[in-house]
């Protein structure tokens, strides 16, 4: 048993390393990604490694005045907003925040 | 290679007329489909494929600079009012034997522009095969999201929405082999073309 827990240490240990150096990998990813965030325009972005699709984070800050924009609904409809701001109009009372997520496309990586 | 034996199917006769939408049908392995498109027989469109054919001509009637919220995609285009733009002008690749035709909605040197009023998803291989058609220049595919808005049963705007962008690939060529092969698959498939036209009761 004791050599079994040795082992475990050695394991464990190894484990902790990769979980920082993942760590430092996605926070690198993300510093990337909120530069690309500013300089691409489009919803979505694609070449041969890579997809890059914007989120929409939508935050309710005066529900009265969207619903009263949005008109015929009792409560704000979300793809109404997204809808709205993809043709160049903005929602009073709503923001959206924008965050990019990137998708990896195996084949290209290599 | 002679078709001359196919001469009323004018997407067989003098060449085999390849295009985006029998690579569709190749990679579906849709044989039937294939034969129904070269000797070009017409199917019904589905509800969403008529608003499509009519949100498309609205776009080249009224000119896509009427599109609502086209203010937002012309810098991403890079377009500006001297840029020479083409709407729905064929293009022709011509091989020995086979012709790829495409006919991009929208495009200059540099760009190429699609009009989708249906989903999105699934066109990043059309508009890669449009950046080859036009040149190697063309880095650029952009696909955009366009709404048509009725007032009853009369469309009377459409209204653009979310737009997705792909970059040239950097294996581009590879559509000259696809194209090869697909013509070389057809030819070597003519006597099952020959049975299907004998069963449909199409003369030659």
């Amino acid at each position: 048993m004791d050599e079994l827990l040795i082992k475990l240490k050695t394991i464990l240990r190894e484990e902790d390393k990769f979980q920082d150096a993942l760590k430092n990998i996605r926070l690198s990813k993300d510093a990337i990604l909120e530069k690309l965030n500013e300089m691409i325009k489009v919803d979505n972005f694609a070449n041969d490694f890579v997809t890059l699709r914007k989120k929409a984070k939508i935050s309710v800050v005066n529900e009265q005045m969207a619903v009263d924009f949005l008109k015929d609904v009792k409560q704000i409809d979300r793809q109404k907003v997204e809808d709205y701001y993809y043709s160049g109009k903005e929602v009073p009372g709503v923001d959206i925040e924008l965050k990019l997520v990137a998708y990896k496309k195996k084949n290209g990586l290599f | 290679m002679d078709f001359s034996k196919y001469k009323k199917f004018r997407r067989i006769y003098p060449k085999l007329r390849l295009s985006w939408t029998l690579y569709l049908l190749y990679i579906r392995r849709d044989w039937v489909g294939i034969w129904n498109y070269l000797i070009g027989s017409y199917s019904p469109g589905t509800k969403s494929q008529n608003i499509g054919i009519e949100t498309h001509e609205w776009i080249k009637k009224k000119g896509y600079k009427k599109i609502l919220g086209i203010d937002r995609l012309l810098p991403i285009f890079e377009l500006k009012e001297s840029t020479p733009v083409k709407q729905e002008k064929k293009i022709i690749k011509d091989y020995d034997y086979y012709s790829i035709v495409s006919i991009p909605d929208l495009y200059t040197e540099k760009i190429v522009v699609d009009w989708k009023s249906g989903k999105m998803n699934g066109y990043e291989q059309q508009m890669q095969l449009y950046m080859w058609m036009i040149g190697k220049d063309c880095e650029n595919g952009f696909l955009v999201a366009t709404k048509p808005i009725y007032k009853g049963d009369k469309l009377k705007t459409v209204q653009a929405g979310k737009v997705f962008q792909y970059r040239r690939s950097e294996k581009s060529d590879i559509w000259e082999n696809v194209f090869e092969t697909i013509a070389q698959d057809i030819i070597n498939n003519l006597k099952n073309f020959d049975k299907y036209l004998a069963e449909s009761g199409c003369d030659i």
